[in-house]
């Protein structure tokens, strides 16, 4: 409950203030966000598998987004950002699917 | 051939990176910390307390990271919103000036046609005293025919040069069923070698000083972007035209591109074309010979 009551808080922040960010940052907003969703979901898994634990979360979660924006902007400075941004949103999202799969099945046993 | 051992490789045994992907989609952190947990709680009956302490500080960073996901998430969709709402704001504002320009053009371009019937019918009243006057104004007229810069009318061809058609009538999308600038310029030239002693393209008149070319797909005569069907009206002997221009280097050529691409070509006879003047030319460097009389 409180998970869900602190992203919905964020978004209405985000979409309330629109802060400003600096341009070279904003390619990577995308990439954070999916690498973040990866780790949410994780921990949901860890949590309906009754293995959740705070720390290995938040470490999970800056370390994925620390790690696609460092392969995002290795891309950028090597032309080929745009091409490895795909790639991480691919496996994230395989990630994603994948978990909200096991997510499902613990939910509906189906 | 290959191994059909007890134990036989998996097949898929190269791409162990995607199964890994897909079937170890959970940190395996979290049973980690799972069994370790469980561990320390089988070694010291219930939890110690620092352990406790580390979990609720975990747990305020966990929220504040999902408070910072939702941030982010909304900045970015924010941001989203925003470029599009710039870019078709500027589309619209570009829009609007382009036709604002083109009224403006077109203003203009009345206000110069009735200036210059002002300045003909000036000329015309100022020359119409005396056989000096006369001659002037004659010898005046000859020079706007040769030059272009008066309105002609007499009788000629007609040729229509049109992009080809596919079966269900559209226009072509292939560059090769385009009329192209050079084909105009092609027709031009072989009217003008035929013996055409005015020319007009779209209603646009030639000059010596009038290019035929292209930017992008359009073709432009005098810098003015014009659409398909290309109408080019030629003044002089319709017989002569007709025979030379057809039966000559250019129209034969015209008339091969019809065979081979589906371009549209046709020529006819006219009794009376009326071709508009193109307007006093911008002469920049030559300057007219004063004679002494």
């Amino acid at each position: 409950m409180i998970p869900a009551l602190a992203l919905a808080l964020g978004v209405a922040l985000g979409l309330f203030f629109e802060p400003t960010v600096p341009a070279a940052l904003q390619a990577y907003l995308p990439i954070a966000v999916v690498a973040a969703l990866d780790a949410v979901f994780g921990a949901v898994r860890a949590q309906l598998d009754g293995i959740f634990d705070e720390r290995v979360f938040v470490v999970s979660f800056v370390s994925n987004v620390l790690v696609a924006g460092l392969v995002v902007f290795l891309g950028d400075q090597l032309g080929v950002g745009g091409q490895l941004s795909t790639g991480v949103v691919v496996v994230l999202g395989i990630r994603i699917f994948s978990n909200a799969a096991a997510i499902r099945r613990h939910i509906f046993r189906a | 051939m290959t191994a059909s051992t007890d134990q036989q490789p998996r097949l898929d045994r190269s791409m162990s990176l995607l199964v890994d992907m897909m079937t170890n989609t959970l940190d395996e952190s979290y049973a980690d910390a799972a069994r370790r947990k469980r561990g320390e709680q089988l070694s010291a009956d219930g939890a110690p307390p620092v352990a406790r302490g580390a979990s609720a500080r975990s747990r305020g960073t966990a929220v504040v990271l999902l408070v910072t996901l939702g941030l982010v998430t909304g900045i970015a969709a924010g941001q989203v919103k925003r470029r599009e709402a710039s870019l078709t704001g500027l589309r619209a504002e570009l829009v609007a000036d382009v036709q604002q320009r083109t009224r403006d053009t077109d203003a203009l371009a009345a206000q110069t046609a009735q200036l210059r019937q002002d300045v003909a019918a000036l000329q015309t009243a100022g020359l119409s005293v005396g056989a000096e006057g006369e001659q002037v104004a004659r010898q005046l007229a000859a020079l706007e025919l040769a030059s272009g810069v008066g309105a002609v009318t007499g009788e000629g061809v007609v040729v229509r040069l049109d992009d080809a058609e596919d079966r269900q009538g559209a226009p072509t999308a292939t560059d090769d069923g385009r009329v192209q600038d050079r084909d105009v310029q092609d027709a031009v030239n072989g009217l003008w070698a035929a013996g055409a002693e005015a020319i007009s393209v779209n209603d646009l008149r030639l000059t010596t000083q009038t290019a035929i070319r292209s930017a992008g797909e359009a073709i432009l005569v005098d810098f003015r972007p014009l659409s398909p069907p290309y109408v080019i009206r030629a003044i002089g002997s319709p017989q002569r035209l007709q025979a030379s221009f057809v039966d000559g280097a250019s129209g034969r050529r015209l008339q091969s591109y019809t065979e081979l691409y589906g371009l549209r070509f046709a020529v006819e006879g006219a009794d009376r074309l009326r071709l508009p003047g193109s307007g006093s030319p911008s002469l920049r460097f030559a300057r007219a010979e004063v004679v002494a009389s």
